[in-house]
């Protein structure tokens, strides 16, 4: 079974003040990344062999709590993909804004804050691409929408590297089978073979016009 | 959270903006009364709106709970405004503060929206509207840019409609019954200005102007000619007059704004209610369109043709140039016309003068002062002294003889 | 091999190899690239590219990048923020703030230290840099000679660009000073920091010189082009 994402847009540099920026959209779940870095820390912070690395998840609305989840799951990704060695004693923070919702929100914000990381030249070991599967009733949807994944039962995060295609982190949420897993990264593999593509093609059309 | 160091202004910058503007002129072109580009989009949901003036790029997302009133206004809805910096990672608390205060007293006390008809039960559950104004980029006009996506979000809004059965409150979901927007009865903008110098202000300031500025007023008013906030800060002393020119520019600005908003939202209204119509950011995206993509600048026009430098460069006529007799006091200094002749007509006025004037100690001076050519005076003393005594002055470069007729002075010295 | 683009994590040592299969000349890594335990490897995503001199070939990376990251030897403009006894620390835009000595300038010593205020800019070059340690600048060539670096002189406006701008301009390639410079009388400096300096005579052609720089950021060969036959055919210099 082909996996099949939806729509996938991306505009670079659309900040005129952070250091690097990307508006991933995909389908219709939109969210904004800035970067900042590597810029001066205050000393409480500062770390002597690498960079500190800050990221901050801001939802649409402001009540909801689903924060800190996300923005852990975020940071130990980047955590593991920048050179944080080749600047020590500065910061780099990434800011991700939901700007739309339709299902899958996690993957965009990974995705973006790749795409956003790319456009500042934070210097990086590889690149990653986050996708989405929910499973009902066995069978199982790569890139929900939020209609789908409310009604599904479980839903999986899997984060690929695009170095040796390996999985850096997995989230779960809801009931899985261990088939299901397997289903899922096998989906998922293929997906991110996709993602690495459309970030090559809009990165060719960036430098192409300004070359 | 991390906080930035503002970018330092060098000083050379800070002169050349005063300088500029008090020539009605600035740096991206404008003049001091122009504004940015204005466009709004509107996304998926109701309320969600991204406004962008200029590079400045703000966004506001509106939704509703049900929550218990105030005790003292038990018939009112609720509206609780928050304002969010973190993006543009300079800021400090206090400027948050000022921001989000501006915002309310502008919105909230103005009474632009009705809040009576956010009531459910009286005293129990009513509407309670929070309304998240989110700062994407700063360049600066940021309490503009807040108040229009405020407003634009609200007119946008549409909550669902609720039925009241005995003690029981049934909300109806979007597709059972069409929701019902808001009632705001007035659009209330603010318009920032900025002063450079006491009394040269300018419209819609960018960040650059903003952090060299003397100071700044910030006018709310709508197009019913009212003023709903005033609020003035920083060092510069204003008079009346600059206050209520800009009070009256800002009701302008209102009207302007009043109408384009409004626009904007029928705009998007009626694409929500034809079928197969694509809404929300997507197409923005697609489209590059400048509200969420980066924003282009206009091309600058310089409408003068090149004119020249009159006061600063010398300009010299190439065939005035040949003919003129020209005299090289030192390695980089040359003079036009080093005036020597000793048979003027008017000498012989000037040893009148001289032998009638008792005090000669005044000339000794000028025997030793031989680079002055733009000096007329000192030269006429000069020729009057030589005429006097035997020639004294040392020529640096040995010339033709001079004829009369191509050596003028240009201003005869005038003697008390 | 010009022109490809590459990823983080690409690996540049097949494109390497194939290039230097007969010749035994000297592989140099510049910016862009990281050389791991047997491969170099591509940290940051841009166009690679690669120039061979006598016995050089040199590859890096040209990227699209805001944030300047110190590198010795480059020439930057920076403003003085703050000032000690024998140094004052200076504003390049890099994460910290570098440090220059007021001995660094031409004929200056300890009793005759050279003019500078807080606010000035400075046209200096990066004497170190490291990751681990303050960056240092001088004033001065190695022969002790002022040779243009040191305090800009008053007036004209500072612009920040994006570093590639700066390289372009900087670029033989790149004609858009000269054009510039047969129409109008300016003053220009160019940091490689992303910073531009300009000064002019005039308010409004300086407001022109300022915009028109700071409009090569989206523009490619064509659009070069198509702003240097603007600015030739719509000013004329009258001579009188």
């Amino acid at each position: 079974m082909a996996p099949k994402l939806r729509d996938l847009i991306i505009t670079y540099n659309n900040l005129a003040n952070p250091d690097g920026s990307a508006l991933f959209c995909q389908g219709n779940t939109i969210v904004q990344a800035y970067v900042f870095g590597p810029v001066d820390v205050s000393n409480s912070k500062e770390r002597s062999e690498k960079a500190s690395l800050f990221v901050t998840f801001k939802p649409k609305n402001s009540y909801e709590i689903r924060k800190e989840l996300y923005e852990n799951y975020i940071r130990t990704v980047l955590e593991t993909i920048i050179h944080l060695d080749m600047h020590p004693r500065t910061s780099i923070s990434v800011i991700l804004q939901e700007m739309q919702d339709d299902g899958c929100l996690l993957s965009a914000a990974v995705n973006s804050a790749c795409c956003a990381l790319l456009d500042a030249g934070i210097p990086m070991k590889c690149m990653i691409a986050s996708v989405t599967s929910c499973i009902s009733v066995d069978a199982i949807q790569l890139d929900p929408n939020k209609e789908a994944s409310q009604k599904s039962d479980g839903s999986i995060v899997l984060t690929f590297e695009s170095s040796k295609n390996g999985i850096i982190s997995v989230t779960s949420e809801g009931e899985l089978t261990f088939d299901n897993i397997k289903e899922a990264i096998k989906l998922g593999c293929l997906a991110s073979k996709e993602i690495y593509d459309f970030y090559h093609k809009s990165m060719k059309k960036r430098f192409l016009i300004n070359s | 959270m991390q906080r930035l160091k503002p970018k330092s202004i060098p000083s050379c910058n800070k002169n050349f903006i005063f300088t500029a503007v008090k020539d009605d002129k600035r740096i991206d072109g404008r003049s001091s009364k122009d504004f940015r580009k204005l466009s709004i989009g509107f996304g998926l949901d109701y309320g969600s709106s991204v406004v962008s003036l200029g590079d400045t790029r703000v966004m506001c997302n509106i939704t509703y709970q049900i929550a218990e009133p105030k005790a003292v206004k038990s018939c009112e809805g609720l509206l609780n405004i928050r304002v969010d910096l973190t993006a543009s990672m300079i800021h400090t608390y206090e400027k948050v503060v000022e921001i989000m205060r501006m915002i309310e007293k502008n919105v909230k006390d103005s009474r632009c929206l009705d809040l009576e008809s956010l009531c459910i039960i009286s005293g129990e559950k009513v509407y309670a509207l929070e309304t998240d104004i989110i700062v994407m980029n700063d360049d600066g006009n940021l309490p503009e840019c807040c108040s229009i996506a405020l407003l634009a979000s609200l007119s946008h809004f549409k909550r669902p409609d609720v039925s009241v059965v005995e003690d029981k409150i049934k909300i109806h979901s979007f597709d059972e019954r069409h929701p019902i927007p808001l009632n705001i009865l007035h659009y209330p903008f603010c318009t920032s200005f900025t002063f450079f110098d006491n009394s040269k202000f300018v419209c819609d300031p960018t960040q650059a102007e903003e952090q060299v500025c003397d100071g700044y007023l910030i006018v709310g008013s709508n197009i019913y000619r009212e003023i709903t906030t005033i609020h003035i800060s920083g060092k510069s002393a204003i008079t009346k007059d600059v206050v209520l020119n800009c009070c009256q520019l800002a009701i302008e600005r209102s009207k302007f704004l009043t109408n384009f908003v409004k626009l904007v939202v029928e705009q998007d209204l009626k694409k929500r209610s034809t079928e197969g119509a694509e809404i929300g950011y997507a197409p923005l995206i697609r489209e590059s369109s400048s509200v969420l993509c980066s924003y282009k600048k206009e091309e600058i026009e310089l409408q003068e043709v090149q004119e020249n430098y009159d006061d600063d460069d010398v300009i010299i006529d190439l065939e005035v140039a040949q003919n003129t007799k020209m005299y090289r006091y030192a390695s980089d200094t040359v003079g036009i016309g080093e005036g020597r002749g000793q048979n003027w007509d008017f000498i012989d006025e000037f040893q009148e003068n001289v032998e009638n004037d008792e005090n000669e100690d005044m000339y000794i001076e000028d025997e030793e002062t031989t680079n002055n050519e733009d000096e007329p005076d000192s030269k006429a003393k000069q020729f009057s002294k030589r005429s006097k005594n035997s020639n004294k002055y040392q020529e640096i470069t040995v010339e033709d003889d001079l004829s009369e007729e191509e050596v003028q002075i240009l201003n005869p010295p005038e003697f008390k | 091999m010009t022109d490809t683009i590459v990823f983080p994590g690409f690996s540049i040592k097949s494109l390497i190899d194939e290039e230097n299969e007969a010749k035994d000349k000297k592989i140099v890594i510049g910016p862009g690239l990281k050389r791991q335990i047997n491969d170099v490897r591509a940290i940051k995503c841009g166009i690679l590219r690669s120039r061979t001199s006598n016995n050089l070939i040199v590859y890096w990376i040209d990227s699209h990048q805001k944030r300047y990251v110190a590198v010795r030897g480059e020439r930057v403009i920076g403003v003085v923020v703050g000032k000690g006894a024998m140094s004052v620390n200076v504003d390049i835009g890099t994460s910290e703030l570098a440090s220059l000595s007021l001995l660094a300038f031409e004929s200056a010593t300890k009793r005759n230290r050279p003019n500078i205020q807080l606010g000035d800019l400075v046209y200096a070059r990066i004497l170190s840099a490291n990751k681990d340690m303050k960056t240092e600048l001088i004033c001065v060539t190695s022969q002790m000679k002022k040779d243009g670096l040191g305090v800009l002189p008053q007036g004209g406006f500072m612009i920040s660009v994006p570093l590639r701008v700066c390289r372009r301009l900087l670029s033989p390639g790149c004609k858009l000073i000269e054009i510039l410079g047969s129409k109008f009388k300016y003053e220009i400096t160019v940091g490689l920091n992303g910073r531009i300096w300009i000064r002019s005579p005039s308010i409004t052609e300086t407001i022109y010189i300022v915009n028109t720089f700071l409009s090569v950021e989206d523009k490619d060969e064509q659009g070069m082009l198509d702003l240097y036959k603007q600015i030739t055919d719509k000013f004329q210099v009258i001579v009188r």
